[in-house]
């Protein structure tokens, strides 16, 4: 984490066109050692600190449990349109049996774990950027170097892990809201009972589902807060270098998240 | 190449420092022993005596070592030995977290250190605020809605909360104070620069030290630069 100036950072300023990647093979490194750093640090007790629960307990608050009604409306849609859909052309191709594999995989593998990263990325990343940057450009976070105090362990460790923590916790919500409203859906229709639905969709999750679920809801979560928090605490100049900050942060959470889920799909399922 | 720590190694040493800054002129050259207290005269220099912000030129060493030789850690650690208090109007720093209270501020840098724990602390940050003047204790209030007068005061309790104290930063620390709040700001100076705590004062005027009952030695003048 630096705060000097170089001419990437300039560049930025100055509304460079390359302002959206992540500037070369030194950012490069220094985002991965401070993923590594904030992982690491996160293991060991002693940097659990009472500011440091603290900010974990705040940072859950605000990016998962806020977002929980969000992530509930979100569930409940999903599962309305993805049940009407997979029922319309299961049932034209004569296989309707396998509409509970086939949700489990559009909701488990792919829906949870993708809205649970674009609501966090949405509700927290910008503010966690705007919030960071401006503490950079106003001297608070050259404030709380003066007095010694670990900017990975207080800023970025308990930001990280609490979006990882929020981002598991959505994505199971999602799920549940998701099947819950796909089996009211289908009472509706009136073609299947709940009973056998939950039993096909229950027969058809595979170990890989869970970890696919919970990696992809942790993974790119924690990634987002360590994305948010280099690109906030790096950010030089004056305020109006703010806003262009939270635009890279978010773009960059993005690419995380579909590379972290390509990954994963590739692990998971290859 | 860093001195190794002895009783006789200064505890702040400013070989041919410049400062940055459009109010910071000259070079100045500086040995701060144990105990002792001297004067600066410079604009807001702390972060850079501190190694945060980068100086002009020269050298800035604690306990014998200049900060571009110490490990991350080993920096962290000396910091946390370290008080300041920071000029309400500095150039380049805030002097409060704006989205922690100032009670919460106080007590950030004390609560990494390993040998204290938060009720402890708690009780000495109390005490130690009413010793200079906050009958209520720390203000529980963000800062931008804290009157100045408890500001400083409250910055006082941060600067003499380390422990181990090693060396004191006090930039222009009575601006804005209540004068009722001097004579036990005095006192506190005093109580740890018997325990060996080193205070540099550094403010553009030249500070009475005998009229505000500072016991200085003969050679306190301001270090003016050269």
């Amino acid at each position: 984490m630096k705060g000097g100036k170089n001419e990437k950072d300039v560049a930025v300023e100055l509304g460079d066109p390359g302002r959206f990647r992540l500037h070369g093979w030194d950012a490069a490194f220094d985002f991965f050692t401070l993923a590594t750093e904030c992982a690491v640090s996160a293991l060991l007790p002693r940097s659990w600190r009472k500011p440091v629960r603290t900010r974990l307990a705040k940072q859950i608050l605000f990016a998962g449990v806020e977002a929980v009604p969000f992530t509930v409306f979100a569930g409940i849609l999903m599962g309305i349109v993805l049940t009407l859909n997979s029922y319309r052309w299961l049932e034209f191709t004569g296989r309707i049996d396998f509409l509970g594999p086939a949700l489990s995989i559009l909701v488990i593998r792919e829906a949870a774990p993708a809205f649970a990263c674009v609501i966090l990325v949405a509700a927290s990343a910008s503010a966690m950027t705007t919030e960071l940057a401006t503490m950079r450009v106003s001297g608070e976070i050259g404030l709380l170097e003066s007095q010694g105090i670990n900017l990975v362990q207080f800023l970025a460790m308990p930001r990280a892990v609490g979006l990882a923590i929020a981002g598991t916790c959505l994505a199971l919500i999602f799920v549940a809201c998701a099947f819950v409203t796909a089996a009211v859906t289908i009472l509706l229709i009136g073609r299947m009972s709940p009973g056998p639905f939950f039993d096909s969709i229950f027969s058809s999750i595979v170990p890989a589902d869970f970890i696919s679920l919970l990696g992809r809801g942790t993974v790119p979560a924690f990634l987002i807060g360590v994305i948010c928090c280099h690109v906030g605490v790096n950010t030089t100049g004056s305020s109006t270098a703010v806003p262009q900050a939270v635009t890279r942060a978010m773009l960059l959470s993005v690419a995380a998240t579909l590379v972290i889920s390509a990954l994963f799909a590739l692990i998971a399922y290859l | 190449m860093a001195a190794p720590e002895t009783d006789q190694t200064p505890v702040l040493r400013l070989e041919a420092v410049r400062f940055s800054g459009l109010r910071n002129e000259g070079t100045f050259d500086l040995e701060l022993g144990r105990g002792e207290i001297r004067h600066l005269r410079a604009f807001a220099p702390a972060l850079q005596i501190l190694g945060i912000v980068p100086l002009a030129s020269g050298t800035v060493s604690v306990n014998g070592k200049p900060w571009e030789e110490r490990s991350v850690i080993d920096r962290e650690r000396q910091l946390r030995r370290i008080g300041t208090v920071y000029h309400p109007r500095g150039p380049s720093s805030s002097v409060w977290v704006g989205n922690l209270d100032i009670d919460e501020n106080v007590r950030l840098a004390a609560h990494f250190d390993p040998a204290r724990t938060s009720t402890t602390l708690g009780r000495q940050a109390d005490a130690l605020a009413k010793r200079v003047g906050l009958a209520e204790g720390l203000p529980t209030t963000r800062p931008a809605v804290t009157p100045l007068p408890d500001q400083v005061l409250s910055q006082w309790v941060r600067a003499f909360l380390p422990d181990p104290l090693d060396l004191l930063l006090l930039e222009s620390p009575l601006e804005g104070a209540p004068a009722e709040s001097i004579a036990a700001f005095v006192a506190e100076i005093e109580r740890v620069r018997n325990a060996g705590c080193s205070i540099l004062w550094i403010s553009e005027a030249v500070p009475d030290f005998v009229a505000l009952g500072i016991h200085a030695g003969p050679d306190h003048d301001p270090n003016t630069p050269t």
